[in-house]
């Protein structure tokens, strides 16, 4: 890679912040990085600019995850820049209790497994994801183990399955065991 | 050396012969293969039980008759148990053709060579039986992938058979071992030494043909839900039986027999078996594993024109100069090898490439 | 058979459509479902994978994962900072210290401090030796895949040399415990740099004996020119990152794409390849062996004297923030996303893995390949799954 491609952060962060297009989305510089604050509307159009454009080429994504805030929940998508190398994130806040927003796997195919894995461990739904399964856990509905607010529970035994058919089910009592930390 | 035995003398050492060659080969070899392939991959293998770990097989073989007979719920429990032992008949009775000095054979039949090939098609039944028997889709991939591979194996292995039974002009084997007084017929033969050894290496199922058993993907193959004696059955009484019968015949057939210097003995044909079984574990320790379409178009693309062209030639050569066919045929062989030694790798490399990286572009 | 498909077979789901349906129109068998793993020799580890196969060919894949997940993010927000520490190297067990190094810079980025340079040093050996052992284990496991058994060991000869010295460095063989933030644990022990460096004289030798044994196989390059082939365009789009992404082509190397530590005063070269099939993949393994070398020679070299950590606070507390740190492991992309609230634990802490995306590809490259290839091909991706799972 040469020298010559490699932007300046700065140099990115404007050609960036042309990009966007609403009110709602933000860029601004951070740890060597550019950060963009979107709304989940805007997404998937903002995506597909940062990825063709010329100059900024984020055809890379590193990953796609969330973090679960006291008051907000936000999706974390990490982009790369091969030609150029720089490194963006994106965030979009969501609503705590009902989070959702569209899938960006038709932009990233990596993005389809990044996000199966966020639906499962924090319950970030994925609208328009071809495949929308949990991944890595056999979890009950509507539990997602990375919230803050899920619980330990233990499974019976006899409930336990191979692929997740029989419901788990808690002890009795389990309910009110808060969690250790 | 004549040896002249009554009928029930006679019996005693058939049965003798027939049953302990699988059975020593059973605990020698498999033993040989884990130090030798320890000697070769740098590491030491098994040397704890007994002086140098010779009685690590005797161990080994204990320890199998002690472990739980397992039959899976859902099998042919018929077939399933019956398999080991319809593998084992191959070794058994083909063992009673070869002939172990200049006067004992177990079996003098003129027609040996066809006998041994009949024995050695036996083989796959077992495996095949095997397979199926063990209600397990792995066993049945290796099942029938055997079947796939020793038939198609099977042709080119005949006719380097042939080629050998031609240039003597008999199918009994003590006729083939006589014509080699002057000249063994590898040094006359080379290419058919070369297609039988590779053949031989696929109808035994070794290294780099062992797709049958294939651990690394198919578990264990065939004999994936064998356990305890039953598989020791397959593991070393037929995979090791069958091994050296297929070093007999080939010793038997290219390297002369039982002849050697200060007059012939069983003693020469063992150490010749050894050398070739030597060969196998050698294979074992250095090749990957080919796989599937792979093995089937060498055998039907490359082995079986090649063996016909050679046993063409060598027919025509036999039958234009009848006096004196030895030479000839022996030039032909020879630059034959060299060339395909020499030209095989490269075009291989490039058919391969180009095959392949044209069809991911489309 | 198929009565066993109704639990354990998932539906196959996204499945592309078969082949070879056009040339096997009027021969169509019967499609058998194998389930294969999570205990399979070759899995490496716990990876299931429900395969649709035609005869041998592979009609569809669906990887089904989570057999070793032991919410190491979940585990993380339980502890403090230091806590979470001894946990790291069982992600990757077989090159811990790349999990290590990588935790430690996010804290370090959080906290705004740096190491002192001779712990970057010693922190760029321990990685690169890590690399080391790490491609030893690919190379020797790949090709027990395909079913040579001899590489595997002559690995693991070398290997053990490796071990020795990562010993006498960390005090431990495969956990190292060994990054701190603020620098590393200990100093190069006595003896260590003699040693290090007679190892170096001798490795590339070794290194040729394995391509002796190994590059010119015509059985080898049959089962591996031109096998699981990824072009640049796919590999990008679909997040591959460290050998598997350089054997197409691209450059992509986080220690000269996103630098870190004292790599930008280091001279060493990136390997390529140029078809991105699974023999590129073993080859770019083999040359970053050499290119290991010579960056250990040059750092042990160059390092400056002076401590090798730093006073920090027992009980860490970086301000709140978001940090994303990646190092280059020998498996490729590791990063970390570190979110602090402040407090004595982590709020969140996600961990990327770069053999979970290259498993995410085996749907789109194995449909059309034959039993033999699935070990083949997920073989030469160097699998892990302790950090597939997390």
């Amino acid at each position: 890679m040469s020298a010559a491609s490699k932007l300046t952060g700065e140099a990115a962060l404007k050609q960036a912040e042309a990009l966007l297009s609403s009110a709602g989305a933000r860029a601004r510089l951070a740890r060597g990085r550019i950060v963009v604050t979107l709304e989940p509307a805007d997404l998937v159009e903002t995506a597909a600019r940062l990825r063709d454009d010329e100059k900024l080429s984020f055809t890379y994504l590193s990953f796609v995850s969330g973090v679960d805030y006291p008051d907000r929940m936000e999706a974390v998508y990490i982009l790369r820049s091969l030609e150029h190398q720089q490194l963006l994130e994106l965030r979009v806040r969501l609503d705590r209790d009902r989070p959702s927003l569209p899938t960006v796997s038709g932009i990233w195919s990596t993005a389809a497994w990044h996000e199966r894995e966020a639906y499962d461990l924090l319950g970030i739904v994925f609208e328009g994801h071809p495949d929308l399964r949990r991944i890595l856990t056999r979890g009950e509905d509507g539990v997602f183990p990375l919230r803050k607010d899920a619980r330990p529970h233990r499974v019976q035994r006899d409930e336990w399955s191979f692929a997740g058919i029989g419901a788990a089910k808690r002890l009795p009592g389990e309910e009110d065991r808060s969690e250790r930390s | 050396m004549n040896w002249n035995l009554s009928f029930f003398e006679h019996l005693i050492a058939a049965v003798v012969i027939g049953l302990a060659a699988p059975a020593l080969s059973a605990i020698v070899f498999p033993f040989a293969v884990r130090r030798l392939s320890g000697f070769m991959s740098d590491r030491l293998g098994p040397n704890r039980v007994g002086p140098a770990g010779f009685l690590q097989p005797m161990a080994d073989f204990i320890k199998l008759l002690l472990k739980e007979d397992i039959t899976p719920s859902r099998s042919d429990r018929l077939l399933f148990m019956l398999a080991p032992a319809i593998a084992f008949v191959t070794p058994v009775i083909a063992i009673s053709v070869i002939p172990f000095s200049p006067g004992y054979t177990i079996a003098s039949l003129n027609v040996g060579l066809v006998f041994v090939v009949a024995a050695g098609s036996f083989a796959v039944l077992g495996i095949l039986l095997a397979g199926w028997a063990s209600h397990n889709k792995y066993s049945l991939l290796g099942g029938l992938r055997s079947v796939a591979q020793m038939i198609s194996y099977e042709i080119p292995l005949i006719f380097n058979i042939i080629i050998v039974a031609m240039l003597v002009g008999s199918l009994s084997l003590n006729d083939v071992v006589g014509a080699q007084g002057k000249v063994w017929y590898i040094a006359v033969q080379p290419l058919a030494f070369l297609f039988f050894i590779i053949a031989g290496m696929a109808e035994l199922n070794r290294t780099p043909f062992d797709l049958p058993e294939a651990e690394s993907e198919l578990v264990g193959g065939y004999m994936t839900e064998y356990g305890g004696m039953r598989f020791g059955f397959f593991y070393g009484l037929v995979e090791w039986g069958n091994a050296t019968i297929w070093s007999l015949t080939g010793a038997t057939l290219f390297l002369g027999g039982w002849r050697g210097p200060f007059g012939g003995s069983p003693g020469w044909l063992i150490l010749k078996m050894l050398v070739l079984v030597f060969v196998v574990i050698w294979f074992f320790a250095t090749f990957p594993r080919l796989q599937i379409d792979q093995l089937m178009g060498f055998a039907w693309k490359v082995l079986i024109p090649l063996s016909l062209v050679n046993l063409g030639v060598t027919g025509g050569l036999i039958i234009l100069l009848p006096d004196n066919f030895l030479p000839p045929v022996a030039a032909f062989s020879w630059v034959s090898v060299i060339v395909l030694v020499l030209l095989f790798p490269p075009v291989q490399r490039k058919l391969l490439l180009r095959k392949r990286l044209g069809k991911a572009a489309a | 058979m198929a009565e066993s498909r109704d639990i354990l077979m998932p539906p196959a789901i996204g499945r592309s459509p078969d082949p070879y349906a056009d040339e096997h129109r009027d021969f169509h068998l019967e499609e058998m479902v194998l389930n294969m793993g999570p205990q399979h020799p070759s899995t490496h580890g716990v990876l299931r994978l429900v395969l649709h196969l035609d005869g041998e060919l592979i009609v569809s894949v669906d990887p089904q994962l989570g057999y070793l997940h032991r919410g190491f993010e979940k585990l993380a927000e339980n502890r403090t900072y230091l806590q979470f520490f001894s946990m790291l190297a069982r992600l990757d067990y077989l090159a811990g210290f790349f999990m290590e190094w990588a935790y430690v810079r996010a804290i370090e980025d959080l906290m705004q401090i740096e190491p002192p340079p001779r712990a970057e040093y010693l922190r760029v050996i321990c990685g690169e030796l890590n690399r080391i052992i790490s491609h030893h284990m690919a190379i020797g496991d790949y090709l027990l895949n395909l079913g040579a058994v001899t590489p595997v060991l002559w690995a693991f000869r070398d290997r053990e040399d490796v071990l020795d010295l990562l010993e006498m460095l960390t005090g431990q063989r495969m956990m190292y415990n060994f990054a701190r933030v603020g620098g590393v644990r200990y100093d190069l022990p006595d003896g260590f740099a003699e040693q290090c460096r007679r190892f170096l004289k001798g490795f590339p030798a070794k290194i040729d004996e394995y391509e002796q044994l190994i590059s010119g196989n015509e059985i080898f390059l049959a089962r591996s020119l031109g096998m699981g082939v990824i072009t640049p365009g796919q590999a990008a789009d679909f997040g591959l990152s460290g050998p598997n992404l350089r054997a197409t082509g691209v450059a992509m190397d986080l220690r000269r794409h996103a630098p870190y530590s004292v790599y930008p005063k280091l001279d060493f070269d990136i390997p390529v390849g140029k078809n991105g099939d699974s023999f590129d993949r073993y080859k770019c393994r083999i040359e970053e062996l050499r290119q290991s070398v010579r960056i250990i020679e040059q750092a042990l070299d160059a390092m400056p004297g002076g401590p090798v950590n730093m006073k920090v606070p027992p009980m860490l507390r970086p301000p709140a923030g978001e940090a994303f740190c990646a190092v280059e492991t020998g498996r490729g992309e590791w990063s970390n996303y570190l979110v602090s609230d402040g407090s004595l634990r982590p709020h969140r802490l996600k961990l990327r893995d770069s053999c979970f995306v290259a498993i995410s590809t085996l749907p789109k490259i194995l449909p059309g390949f034959k039993i033999a290839d699935v070990v083949g091909i997920t073989g030469s991706l160097d699998l892990i799954m302790g950090a597939v799972d997390r």
